[in-house]
């Protein structure tokens, strides 16, 4: 249902946002043509990847959306290598998003008494987890755990140690380490 | 987290240098491991002030950290911990298993099988109720009952449909491609879990169940071959054939039996009755409809004849009540149970 209420809007917001973000000229002219000559073809691709034309309409509509937001203007001489490029990207944040949810649903149902966080909530929690997932995204599971349990638990650092089964050093090492990607979005050795 | 500044971020984080990261984030652990926390902070305000770089560093780490802080709440941190944690294929190896399919399709779907999205992952795939209707390169036309997915592999020797789900009917074309550059037509082969078939020039369905799968033979005639031995049965037109192998890795073939044009009725969208069980009716409506249809036993063997359109299964379930003794009990939207008309649950 959501997904066929954004598809009718999906042209016109995309032309509207075009004019009315602070894009120049020329950028504005590349993307809707851009826009108008791949659009058909990109949805199609999507389409075949989705196996849904609604949903495909959407992520079609994401990719844009992402270029939309960028502010230099793009090197395209291949546009529609390039447009899968972008719209692998947004395939890949759409299948994670998938799956954070069902684990978020699965880590509901083991909650030990009955905890019901209201749709909006839940919607919110969901929004900062993908955010987080993505900045971590790529760290081994156990460094990720020990930022977690550090920065979201606020275990002491033996206590990670321990349930990690780690040295005292590694554990700090492992600290610094997610925090730069997760702050800085840089990897350090 | 204290927020005691809230200036704006002004520096993109790729620009901050990574000596100037890695010692902010040093002082942010320092501070938060220390017992007496005022202490570093104090000498963290002195940092974040010797240098504007410095400061927006700080800026980057407090805004994520109010994300943080956001999952962070009392009983909520540790569901964030186990779903961020969870096993789970990150976007790096999703990408490469994205760019498998396109660039190398050759063997790929034997990872697709394996993948969590193994659907998602596929050419072409439809949902529960869903049907499509493709036409491929070489003038095939292939139908998807709900539920199913396929890949499509054309190579310059072979033409290739991998069944990875539910059931797929096909109407075979002519192959001009090879017939031009190789001097000879490119092979159709229809790939399934425990096999493989051959159709020679023909209309044919094939459905994948759990541990079998059943060839259907409309017109023309398929070569069905296991994926382990040699030995290859023909199904002729009109006949259908299932298909086991079992733990040790013996296949089994099914007796030859009939079938007949109604059976790909839902090709046109439609299910064809013609004596048929109401339970083994139910079963087929099912797969077109999310959840769960129960028959009560004593109903099971009544005889249901008709031609009804599968997008409306509720409406075809109703006009049932009118035609037989029974009546439909629904628990929810998705568990109906069909009871006799004069029980009393």
């Amino acid at each position: 249902m959501l997904a066929q209420s954004l598809l009718a809007p999906e042209l016109s917001s995309i032309a509207k946002l075009a004019t009315t973000t602070k894009l120049a000229p020329d950028l504005r002219e590349q993307l809707s043509q851009l826009y108008s000559s791949n659009q058909a073809w990109l949805k199609g691709w999507l389409h075949t990847k989705l196996g849904c034309s609604y949903r495909a309409a959407d992520l079609m509509h994401d990719t844009f959306m992402r270029l939309l937001t960028r502010e230099e203007l793009i090197q395209v001489k291949e546009p529609k290598a390039f447009l899968t490029t972008v719209a692998k990207r947004v395939l890949i944040d759409h299948w994670r998003r998938e799956q954070i949810e069902q684990a978020y649903q699965a880590a509901l149902m083991q909650m030990p008494e009955l905890y019901a966080p209201a749709p909006e909530e839940q919607y919110l929690f969901l929004e900062s987890l993908l955010a987080i997932d993505k900045l971590l995204d790529g760290l081994p599971v156990v460094v990720k755990r020990a930022f977690l349990y550090f920065q979201l638990e606020g275990l002491k650092q033996h206590d990670i140690a321990e349930k990690l089964n780690i040295s005292l050093s590694t554990v700090k090492r492992y600290l610094v380490q997610a925090g730069v990607q997760c702050y800085f979005a840089k990897q350090i050795d | 987290m204290a927020m005691t500044n809230t200036a704006a971020i002004t520096t993109n984080k790729a620009d901050i240098p990574d000596a100037v990261a890695r010692t902010a984030v040093e002082w942010l652990l320092a501070w938060q491991m220390a017992d007496e926390p005022s202490h570093i902070w104090l000498k963290i305000c002195q940092w974040r002030q010797a240098n504007s770089i410095n400061e927006q560093a700080w800026q980057h780490i407090e805004s994520i950290n109010g994300q943080l802080a956001c999952l962070a709440q009392s009983g909520t941190s540790h569901i964030a911990h186990q779903t961020i944690s969870s096993p789970h294929t990150s976007r790096r190896q999703a990408l490469k298993v994205l760019s498998a399919f396109i660039v190398v399709s050759g063997s790929s779907w034997l990872l697709a099988r394996q993948q969590p999205w193994q659907h998602w992952t596929t050419d072409h795939y439809t949902g529960i109720g869903q049907q499509l209707r493709l036409t491929l390169e070489d003038g095939s036309e292939v139908f998807l009952n709900s539920s199913s997915a396929i890949n499509i592999q054309f190579t310059a020797t072979q033409r290739r449909i991998v069944l990875v789900k539910g059931e797929i009917y096909i109407n075979s074309g002519k192959d001009n491609f090879g017939q031009s550059q190789f001097n000879n037509a490119r092979p159709l082969v229809v790939e399934f879990a425990q096999g493989q078939a051959k159709p020679i020039g023909t209309r044919f369905a094939v459905r994948q169940f759990d541990n079998h799968s059943k060839v259907s033979v409309y017109q023309g005639k398929v070569a069905l071959q296991g994926s382990k031995v040699s030995h290859t049965v023909i199904v002729n037109a009109g006949k259908q054939r299932t298909f086991s192998v079992d733990n040790d890795g013996a296949e089994h073939y099914g007796a030859s039996q009939s079938v007949s044009e109604s059976e790909a009725a839902w090709t046109q969208g439609m299910i064809v009755a013609s004596d048929m069980r109401l339970q083994d009716f139910l079963n087929e409506l099912s797969r077109h409809r999310i959840g769960i249809i129960q028959c009560a036993p004593k109903v099971a063997d009544l005889k249901v004849s008709g031609t009804y359109p599968l997008k409306q299964v509720d409406k075809v379930l109703q006009s049932l009540t009118a035609a037989l003794p029974i009546k439909i009990s629904a628990f929810s939207r998705y568990w109906l149970r069909v009871l006799p008309v004069n029980d009393e649950y």
